[in-house]
């Protein structure tokens, strides 16, 4: 559909057609932080280890989709705006959500005991989520090169029911993609809590 | 020209990184498996069961 169905954009040409990739990408890098947030809330209240599972699983998709909107986006932002990079309100606090889920892996990585570590991850996992808005009013409230959003608008979104269409159906297919990895990295926690359990049960925790 | 090369760097970027993800997921999945078996099969000896492999060849050498 991207290629065939969707007519090429009237000034950006073919290029725009990584706007279908960067689109969902961005999207899924926002659902993720968001169920981190709400998982990271369930675990410091009920202290269940299948919500801190949960908010790991999705902070590694998370941090994958947020690296794709960086690369797409800095691919997209070459032919069009002339530069790979720019310090536009859009793109750094996008950046800054990178980097709050690299801190999120570092904060588990370097606190030697795993429940004391996963309480900070929910502790960030809470705060970190405030970057989610920023970057969604980035656009409004700040004046940058990154364009206006063309679907979320209160008057309806803003492009050719062609393209509209191609659109919703990249995402439901990266929405499908994005729950397949999350139920896979889902288990693959829960063997590596198995693991540890057993190992700790052999070796006294060494 | 040289926008269609942009166009196939943002795909191939894109299919590049989630290959790959997908292939350090399966390497996880061995890895853990793996290590998963060498603890049970530790489990059961420490409480004098004979390992699961150890039962399969005993089984197989018997019939």
């Amino acid at each position: 559909m991207i290629f065939l169905y969707a007519p090429p954009d009237a000034t950006q040409g073919e290029v725009q057609r990584v706007f279908y990739l960067h689109l969902p990408a961005a999207w899924l890098a926002y659902a993720s932080f968001f169920i981190i947030f709400v998982s990271s809330i369930l675990y410091l209240l009920r202290g269940t280890a299948r919500w801190d599972r949960l908010a790991r699983s999705a902070a590694e998709l998370g941090f994958i989709f947020t690296t794709l909107v960086l690369l797409t986006g800095s691919i997209w932002g070459r032919p069009i705006w002339g530069t790979w990079w720019t310090w536009d309100a859009r793109l750094t606090t996008t950046l800054i959500l990178w980097f709050i889920y690299l801190g999120y892996f570092l904060l588990r990585a370097y606190v030697s005991d795993p429940e004391r570590g996963a309480r900070y991850a929910a502790v960030l996992g809470i705060v970190g989520f405030v970057d989610i808005p920023i970057i969604h009013m980035s656009v409004r409230w700040w004046r940058t090169l990154h364009p206006q959003p063309i679907v979320v608008r209160s008057e309806g979104p803003n492009m050719p029911p062609e393209m509209l269409a191609t659109m919703l159906v990249t995402l439901v297919a990266f929405c499908l993609l994005y729950i397949f990895l999350l139920i896979i990295k889902y288990r693959i926690e829960t063997t590596r809590d198995e693991v540890m359990t057993l190992r700790a049960a052999l070796y006294g925790g060494e | 020209m040289d926008a269609l090369w942009y166009l196939f760097a943002g795909f191939f970027v894109t299919w590049l990184i989630l290959g790959i993800y997908l292939f350090s997921l399966r390497r996880q999945i061995e890895v853990l498996r793996s290590e998963l078996a060498a603890l049970r099969g530790e489990r059961g000896t420490l409480e004098g069961e004979p390992m699961p492999e150890a039962k399969a060849v005993r089984d197989t050498s018997g019939s």
